[in-house]
């Protein structure tokens, strides 16, 4: 019984070590700005019908959510990623996909999202869907985005939204948080490291 | 004759007040290039201003419905893009509209905006002279390091 006892002492205190380093590797991968467990599946609706991130298994996702009334800050970022993906070659440019959500479905259509994210890239899906999807997903990926109605402007509202790249390996696992306005070469590179494990 | 002295004084610098629009200088104008759905746009540019305190109070451009002045506010990592009232243009200065920043904004769009065009903008100033300006399209994004494009940036290619 007592040689039991030391058993059990020694895989708790494995377990506890081995968890430590597990979770510390863990998090020198994610960088310091990714919250711990941020990511998951999603389901939202693009013009050619209901799409999941699970339907990308196998490839690299890179996810980016914002709005098409935005001048200045959402085409800056899906330039700089069309950018980093013109820069790699055709076959590993094709086990990228693009994606950009709208957290505007009152103004953003899937039909006007896919023809708006295909001028950016060829490949680029545009997806969106209820509000209450969108928040959902938002919550998961640590997005914040608020409508704020401006009334003296012709806009109406603006959204005002956090503005990042997330890249998302082969397994559906967030990896990669690239804070607004990264270079088109980090984002080459950091697209690299997924695509070469 | 004090009284005449004086006017004198207060008038002597009236010759140099032309119109602000004669005093500002406009260098590197540039728009986002808008394509397929995209109905709002902006204009950036590097603003002089050789004469004394000004502002930019409105502005206007043939190929938006309506055009305002905005700024963006960085507020950790949320982007708020707000309505002002006036750019201002401080007396010796150079104020820069940037991607991120202070800009023009286009809204509604009664054509694409492809990159090589050039469109006229028109600024409007705190006296209310006017100064109309070409501006080139031009697709927004970082460079690359490698620059296939026009953009080379002597930092970015330094660190390779
Ligand atoms: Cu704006």
């Amino acid at each position: 019984m007592k040689k039991y006892n030391h058993l059990y002492f020694w895989i708790v205190v494995i377990c506890f070590f081995g968890g430590i380093l597990l979770a510390q590797q863990f998090l020198k991968q994610q960088g310091s700005d990714l919250i711990p467990g941020a990511g998951g599946n999603f389901t939202l609706q693009a013009d050619q019908g209901p799409v999941a991130l699970s339907d990308f298994k196998g490839k690299v996702v890179a996810l980016y959510f914002g709005y098409m009334s935005c001048p200045d800050i959402c085409p800056t970022s899906l330039w700089n990623l069309s950018a980093a993906m013109n820069s790699l070659t055709r076959e590993q440019a094709e086990q990228v996909q693009g994606l950009f959500i709208s957290v505007d479905p009152e103004r953003d259509s899937p039909y006007a999202l896919n023809l708006f994210v295909k001028g950016f890239f060829d490949s680029f899906l545009g997806l969106t869907g209820l509000k209450s999807e969108i928040d959902k997903i938002a919550r998961q990926y640590g997005v914040i985005y608020e409508k704020v109605p401006l009334p003296d402007s012709a806009m109406g509202y603006v959204i005002d939204h956090t503005s990042v790249i997330y890249l998302i390996d082969q397994q559906g696992v967030l990896q990669y948080y690239l804070p607004h306005n990264t270079d088109p070469e980090s984002i080459k590179n950091d697209l690299l490291k997924l695509l070469e494990e | 004759m004090k009284k005449l002295i004086a006017c004198l004084f207060l008038m002597a610098p009236m010759p140099i007040l032309a119109d602000v629009a004669a005093v500002i200088t406009i260098e590197d104008p540039f728009a986002r290039a808008a394509i397929q759905q995209q109905r709002n746009s902006a204009a950036f540019m590097k603003l002089g201003n050789k004469g004394a305190d000004a502002a930019i109070v409105y502005a206007k451009s043939p190929v938006a419905d309506i055009v305002e002045l905005h700024t963006h506010v960085n507020d950790q990592g949320v982007m708020r893009m707000r309505k002002i009232e006036r750019i201002e243009l401080p007396a010796q200065q150079t104020v820069t509209l940037k991607p991120g920043g202070l800009h023009v904004m286009l809204l509604g769009l009664n054509q694409d905006l492809k990159v090589g065009q050039t469109i006229e903008v028109t600024l409007g100033f705190s006296d209310s002279s006017e100064k109309t300006i070409e501006v080139p399209v031009k697709m927004v994004q970082r460079p690359m390091m490698k620059g296939h494009g026009k953009n080379h940036d002597k930092k970015q290619m330094m660190t390779h």
